[in-house]
Formats: C-alpha cells, sequence, structure tokens
C-alpha cells in the first residue's frame, strides 16, 4: 500500500467556459472586466464538438461540459478515460426551474418528460459518458462549494490506490436569470455572478502535463485559526485565495491570514471569473494555466504584496472559504 | 495488501419500519410498506407508494430539530437513519473528528423548495420565501444530518439519481483504502417529492398497482423514501478499538452503462461490467455469491436488462435474487444503502428475503425468491444500483471471518 | 385539415427543439420514428403531453401512441377525431 500512495497525480489538459473568451486563454493577457452583478458564460462554437442533432435535448450546461469534457480529452489525446468523476453544486438547474415553473402553471399534469429526465445532477456527467460511449467509473458530487473539489478528491484518491490511471475530472455550474435572483437572497455573499463549466484531464502519468496535483483535501467546518496552523506546516509561498472583495465573504480568509507565522504572496481569481458553487474549478483551471507559463499576471494579485518575483513560480496553494466555514486546499506543483 | 473495509454500524428507515429492529420484522413477516399516499400532498393520491409511517412533526420532534430542518424531511430521515448507525458503531466524539460523513441524494431540499417555488416565482423571487429555497441543494441536506451526528473532518455528497448512496458507500471506503480516514459514516437519504413523483409519472413508469419486480406483468415503479447509513471503519481500526463487526464491504464495482439518459441497454453492459468489477475485487467467483438484491425496480426494461446482466455472469442458472424494493418502494437515492442494510441483516439472520408480487417468470430460469428462505447460510451478498444516466453499482457485503487475509 | 398539419408540425419542432428545421421541412407522410425524424421513445412521451396541453386528448398508455404517431397525417386524423379542445 505504502507504493500505491506514492503514485504521483498530474494535470493533462484543460478546458474552461466562462465569462471570458470561451476555450481559450486570452483572459491571461486580456482579461474582460464587468461591472454588474451578473454575467453569463460565454458560449463556444458547439458544432466543432457535437453535431447539431445530438444536442437538440441539450440545456445550456450540457452543451458547455460536452465542449469542455471533449476539448480537454482532444488536447491530452484520451479518447476513452478510466473515470468520469464531475462535480456541480445547483445540477440542471435551467431543466429543473422549467419543470417547477411548468408544475406552478399546468399542476401535476402536462408536464415534459425531458426536462425530469435531464434535470437530475448526474444527467451531466452521465451525458458525457453517453457521448463518449465511456464505460468506466462514473460519479458525481453535488456539495455547494466543494463540489469540484470532492470529484477532484475522488480521482485523486483512486489513483493513488492505482484504480485508475486517469479521469476527467471537471466541475460544472450554471445560473438563470431567476437563480441569479433568488441567489440574491439564499447567497448575499456572492458579489459578482457568473457560470463556469471546467473540465480536465488528470493522469499518473507528467508526459506533456500542465502540472502536478500534490495533494486535496477537504476541511469541514473548520475555523480560520486551524486552516493557519495546517498551512504554517508546510509554509507555502503562494497562496490563491476565493476573496471577492465583500466582508462577509473575506473576514475569514484575512483571520487567517493573520495567523500564518509567513508572509505569503496572495493571489485571487474570483473578480475575472465570477462565482457560483463550482467557481474554484475556475481557481484551479488559472492556478494550473499559472504554473504551465510560470508568470502571474498581475490582475490576479491580491492586497498590498509586491508584485516582483512573478516569473519564478514553484507551487500554488488554492484556499477557499464558504460562509458555512467549509474549506478546501488545493496544493499545485510546477513539474 | 490493501486495507480490509468493515462494517460496524447500520441504521435505516423506510416505509417498512423505523429501525433495524422493526425492518427485519417486516421482512420475515412478509409485510409490505406499500400504501397509498398519506404524508406527500399531491393530485397523484391514487398511486401507491412506500411512504415512512411519521410526519415531519413527529420525526422533528423525536429528534428535537427545529427550523429549518423541521421542514426537510430528507434530512430528518437521514438524521435518525445516521443516528441509529454512530450508535451502534459506538464512536466518541474525537474518533468522529478525523471521520469522513458522504451522503447520497438527488432530492435534497426539493420537498420544501416546491412548497415556496410558486410564490417565489410569482413575485420574481422579491417575495421573503426566496430565502427558503436556499436548502434545495443537496449539500445543505447533508451538511445537516453530518453536523447533527457530530463534528467530521469531511462532509461531502454524492449525486447519481438512483445510485447515489452506493457511490457514497464506495467514496468512503475509497477513503479508508487510501489511509486518509479510518472511518467512514456513508449512505443517503432522500424524500418523496411531488417534483420527483411527477417526474416519473411523465415518463410512465408508475405502476397504479403495488410493483411487481420481475414478474411478466410488471408495470412500473412504486415510488418510496428512507435513508440508510453504514459505519465503515478499516480493519486495524476496528481491531484496535474492539469494534463488533457486522458484516465486510469486500468488493465494489461502478461502471456507466452509458446508452440512454433513462433506459437501460438490452445487454445491460453497465450493471454487468459493475458486478464484475465487483466480484474481481473482492477476490470471488460468481458461485460464492449466495444472494443477490437487485436493483429490480419493476419496470419492464431494467427488470430484463438486469437478467440479461445476471445471465451474462451466472449463465442460465442465477443465484437466489429478488427486489426488496416490493417491501420499501423505490427509495431512488437512498436505495444503495437501504438495501445494503436490508442485506446485512438478512444475512445475520441467515434468511433471504421474498420477492413480492410476483407470479410469472420474465423468461424460463428467471425466477427471483418466492418464500423467504430461513437457516440459510449466507456468506456474500451482493447489491445492485442503477441509476438515470446509467450511474451502475454493485457492492458485495460478506460475512466476517476473521481467519482470512 | 392542412391547417391542423401545418400547425401539428409547428408545435412538434417546437416542443421536441428540432432547432434547424421548418414545418416545409417535415414530409406529412415520412415516419416520425426510427427512419424519417429518428425520433425516439422520449419524443413520443413528448407527443402525449403535446396531446394533453393543445388539444385535450389524454393517453394513458404509451403503448397507444405507437400507431398515433405514425406521421404527421395519423396524428392530425387521430387530433381530429378525438380532440376536447
Amino acid at each position: 500500500m505504502k507504493k500505491a500512495m506514492d503514485k504521483k497525480c498530474y494535470i493533462k489538459s484543460m478546458a474552461l467556459i466562462s465569462c471570458q473568451k470561451p476555450l481559450c486563454d486570452d483572459w491571461f493577457s486580456e482579461p474582460i472586466t464587468f461591472d454588474q452583478a451578473y454575467v453569463r458564460a460565454q458560449e463556444p462554437d458547439n458544432k466543432e464538438f457535437i453535431l447539431p442533432s445530438e444536442t437538440r435535448r441539450m440545456s445550456k450546461i450540457l452543451k458547455r461540459t460536452i465542449c469542455t469534457a471533449i476539448s480537454s480529452l482532444n488536447q491530452a489525446g484520451i479518447h476513452n478515460p478510466n473515470a468520469i468523476i464531475t462535480g456541480t453544486g445547483m445540477g440542471c438547474m435551467e431543466n429543473s426551474e422549467k419543470f417547477l415553473f411548468d408544475m406552478a402553471k399546468f399542476g401535476e399534469k402536462c408536464l415534459k418528460p425531458t426536462l425530469f429526465m435531464q434535470s437530475t445532477h448526474n444527467t451531466i456527467g452521465s451525458l458525457i459518458a453517453i457521448v463518449l460511449k465511456c464505460h468506466g467509473y462514473n460519479n458525481t458530487y453535488s456539495h455547494k462549494s466543494i463540489s469540484f473539489e470532492s470529484a477532484l478528491l475522488d480521482a485523486f484518491v483512486q489513483m493513488k490506490l492505482g484504480y485508475i490511471k486517469n479521469a476527467l475530472v471537471g466541475s460544472h455550474d450554471e445560473i438563470t436569470p431567476f437563480t441569479s435572483l433568488v441567489l440574491k437572497h439564499t447567497h448575499p455573499e456572492y458579489k459578482f455572478l457568473s457560470e463556469t463549466s471546467m473540465s480536465s484531464v488528470i493522469s499518473t502519468d507528467s508526459e506533456k502535463g500542465v502540472c502536478e496535483i500534490e495533494s486535496v483535501e477537504i476541511l469541514h467546518k473548520s475555523t480560520p485559526d486551524e486552516i493557519a496552523t495546517y498551512l504554517n506546516e508546510t509554509k507555502d509561498s503562494i497562496l490563491l485565495l476565493g476573496v471577492n472583495g465583500t466582508a462577509v465573504n473575506d473576514n475569514p480568509y484575512k483571520s487567517m491570514i493573520e495567523k500564518l507565522t509567513f508572509t505569503p504572496r496572495l493571489l485571487q481569481f474570483k473578480h475575472i471569473f465570477g462565482e457560483n458553487f463550482s467557481c474554484s474549478a475556475a481557481g484551479f483551471y488559472a492556478a494550473a494555466k499559472i504554473l504551465e507559463r510560470q508568470i502571474i499576471p498581475n490582475f490576479l494579485l491580491w492586497g498590498t504584496c509586491s508584485s516582483k518575483m512573478n516569473n519564478d513560480v514553484p507551487k500554488i496553494t488554492m484556499v477557499n472559504s464558504s460562509v458555512d466555514s467549509t474549506w478546501s486546499i488545493i496544493k499545485l506543483k510546477r513539474i | 495488501m490493501e486495507r480490509r473495509v468493515f462494517v460496524i454500524g447500520a441504521g435505516i428507515i423506510s416505509a417498512i419500519g423505523v429501525g433495524k429492529d422493526a425492518t427485519i420484522q417486516s421482512i420475515m413477516a412478509g409485510e409490505t410498506g406499500i400504501m397509498p399516499v398519506k404524508h406527500l400532498v399531491t393530485d397523484h393520491s391514487y398511486l401507491p407508494v412506500g411512504e415512512v409511517k411519521m410526519s415531519n412533526a413527529e420525526m422533528s420532534q423525536a429528534l428535537a430539530v427545529n427550523y429549518p430542518c423541521n421542514e426537510l424531511r430528507t434530512v430528518l430521515l437521514g438524521m435518525y437513519a445516521a443516528k441509529e448507525a454512530v450508535e451502534e458503531a459506538n464512536l466518541t466524539a474525537t474518533e468522529l473528528k478525523s471521520a469522513a460523513f458522504i451522503g447520497g441524494t438527488t432530492v435534497g431540499g426539493m420537498d420544501k423548495t416546491e412548497r415556496h417555488f410558486k410564490k417565489v416565482m410569482d413575485t420574481q423571487a422579491e417575495a421573503p420565501d426566496s430565502g427558503e429555497l436556499k436548502y434545495n441543494d443537496c449539500g445543505y441536506s447533508t451538511d445537516f444530518i453530518a453536523d447533527y451526528i457530530g463534528k467530521f473532518k469531511i462532509v461531502t455528497t454524492s449525486s447519481t439519481a438512483c445510485s447515489s448512496a452506493a457511490n457514497a458507500i464506495i467514496m468512503g471506503a475509497n477513503l479508508i483504502k487510501a489511509g486518509i480516514v479510518d472511518i467512514a459514516v456513508v449512505g443517503g437519504s432522500e424524500a418523496l417529492s411531488k417534483f420527483h413523483l411527477n417526474g416519473f409519472n411523465t415518463l410512465m413508469i408508475l405502476d397504479k398497482e403495488r410493483c411487481r419486480p420481475f414478474d411478466k406483468g410488471r408495470a412500473g415503479i412504486n415510488l418510496g423514501e428512507g435513508a440508510a447509513f453504514l459505519v465503515l471503519e478499516s480493519q486495524e481500526s476496528a481491531v484496535k478499538r474492539g469494534a463488533k463487526v457486522l458484516a465486510e464491504l469486500k468488493g465494489y464495482g461502478n461502471s456507466c452503462d452509458a446508452f440512454h439518459q433513462t433506459a437501460t441497454s438490452e445487454n445491460g453492459e453497465g450493471a454487468y461490467l459493475a458486478m464484475r468489477k465487483a466480484i474481481d475485487m473482492a477476490h470471488l467467483n460468481p458461485s460464492d455469491i449466495d444472494y443477490v438484491n437487485a436493483h429490480g425496480t419493476g419496470t419492464p426494461n431494467n427488470d430484463e436488462c438486469e437478467v440479461a446482466a445476471m445471465e451474462r455472469i451466472w449463465g442460465c442458472s442465477l443465484p437466489f435474487f429478488s427486489s426488496t424494493k416490493s417491501f420499501t418502494g423505490h427509495t431512488t437515492s437512498a436505495s444503495g444503502s437501504i438495501e445494503a442494510v436490508v442485506s446485512i441483516l438478512c444475512m445475520e439472520k441467515g434468511i433471504i428475503p421474498q420477492n413480492l408480487g410476483f407470479t410469472t417468470p420474465i423468461k424460463e430460469g428467471a425466477t427471483p425468491v418466492q418464500k423467504t428462505q430461513s437457516e440459510r447460510t449466507i456468506k456474500n451478498v451482493l447489491n445492485n444500483s442503477f441509476g438515470f444516466g446509467g450511474n451502475d453499482s454493485s457492492l458485495i457485503f460478506s460475512k466476517y471471518e476473521e481467519s482470512h487475509g | 385539415m392542412d391547417n391542423l398539419i401545418e400547425q401539428l408540425k409547428n408545435q412538434i419542432i417546437e416542443v421536441l427543439n428540432l432547432e434547424d428545421m421548418t414545418a416545409a421541412d417535415i414530409d406529412s407522410e415520412a415516419p416520425l420514428f426510427g427512419e424519417g425524424l429518428g425520433l425516439d421513445s422520449i419524443d413520443a412521451l413528448e407527443l402525449i403531453v403535446l396531446l394533453e396541453r393543445e388539444y385535450g386528448i389524454k393517453l394513458t398508455n404509451p403503448a397507444e401512441g405507437k400507431a398515433i404517431f405514425t406521421s404527421i397525417t395519423s396524428i392530425a386524423d387521430y387530433v381530429s377525431r378525438n380532440r376536447k379542445k
């Protein structure tokens, strides 16, 4: 078992659809900034990835998922991954909402089967399998802001155990206009709502990899002190944080930073990619791209830390906290 | 050598009873819990369902919980089952603090959402009711259940429709094998909601009579509700604590049918691969499986394909098999853990539960258990859970033998 | 009858999201399932909902749909004889 646990885990490829230009890294040099509190994702040209006849039943989130999944698999040169592991906080909201609208309007009759059939959270992950005809391990995690981390942890653990050699791991959340109104009441801590669809291929093979995944941690109901204690053990020099500029969201991070026994460089990502239950997957994407390119774009720096040494990035530790005190820590390392 | 994973606690609530004792008594007596609708408010009250025979108010009072949990049936059911499981495992707060809690649900807080939705919709989310939709997400349900039990290290939710709980069990076992935790509380919870009752109804796969899994004249599902949780523990940790072992989780397999969002492929590829992987991981031969607790929903498509998949493993002489959904109804996301607990209880008592409602086989040789068998030696039980999208999982629970390994 | 056929074609395009099609693209006599439009069992369920919502016709058994949904003409024929609205 000792030997199995020594297996390393790498990101081979990634694809992202967000409010930035889709399926490319233009954001790295030309980030689009927004004043609105809610911006939808920019849709790519689906036809490059899937036939129009196949998309007729797909809602937006499903089309985006297929695009990022196939794009990242193509980049990695893998057609049929050993596993497809998906995160989604809210699942297929558009379809769920339409079904609820219809039920409110028509009562319990004349309801549409397609909306129900494609309303469950696992519609997303199983659709990828159906499109790829992939019979491998398939699981979906739906746990608020750590949905992505849960999916990544599953893949990470199975690689350590030697059950799989590669996996398509992603996280996807859509925010309909109606949901954006509801979220104002249910999640007032969000400042800039947007959508995320991120797919990545991770593998035990480092060749042509983007970076290494050193560890994935979920820390349920933890205090800023506990997180600081954990981070003080390794004193990693660059932290990517889920800060957004509001006190309710940022205070736990600030309390945590006060307890650090070292002075790390601090980065942020939510102002560029927006917030939703899957947005840490966009942060993961950004961190991996920084490690691959070995440059930290200035617009990602947070706070007053200096901008020197932006071209030597050995490691990025992504730290996310939710208002209900669940934290996640993902450590990424240059190959 | 991989770490062995033991079951050291179990809890269950379903239409056939609150707790393990009531559950096994109903099974032995052959008493189904499928009845006309009582608690769910729906126009389809003519549909038989497997409802838990307690109201939200009764459960909230017994569990001593308040708003918003008292309005979230998935949470209340989960608390009942998780509490029973953790009490049996006799865990301290310190032990829980380094443990994982993996829940499985799809409905989550939908029952509450659908009660408030019309008002929120009519006012374009300006109504104060908008805040009530917060608990719709699966994660809230799991968090409320976990936090009721204690402080855990890792809490998350698997949501793969009707195989959610089975996949939560698999994730928990993997975390133990990888040494990330020694103990994991795993399972699933799902309340009936108008949303999914109507959803299944649009697919025209709900039987207006009591369901008849594996019968030639079967006409669909009776939905059910409930929750079940298991406490899993690594061998080293269980031995060190002197825990009483209920069973060993010897094997599991997860595979996607990759065929259709709601239909199963004719040869049951996903189901076959899930069972095959589980049997291989357990280092067993197919003939070592004494009983299959089948997915057996009662739909024409599922049961036929499940039989086809079983025949690919066992040829034409199938092991004892039955669907206990004929007792509990199809408890969707919770079915994987509910049927796991039922199987473990049956293994302990040496009984093989009957498949209610069956008269005529689909085909020759595909006859489920017609009369409950007692005084049987059951060493290995295989549980099937198949979800929408072809999310298929199988689990193998074995009688605990100290000598092995 | 021609009006009904045209109306049905447009309704079917809408409920089944046949995005790139117009009513003129659908042959009234061509089979809807398998070859032809290539619809499947879920589409059949959607058509059952369409008949109930738009024409007040309630089918309780999906098997009944088989003969009715052969082609646009056969649906129009059934609707004209059984419609409640």
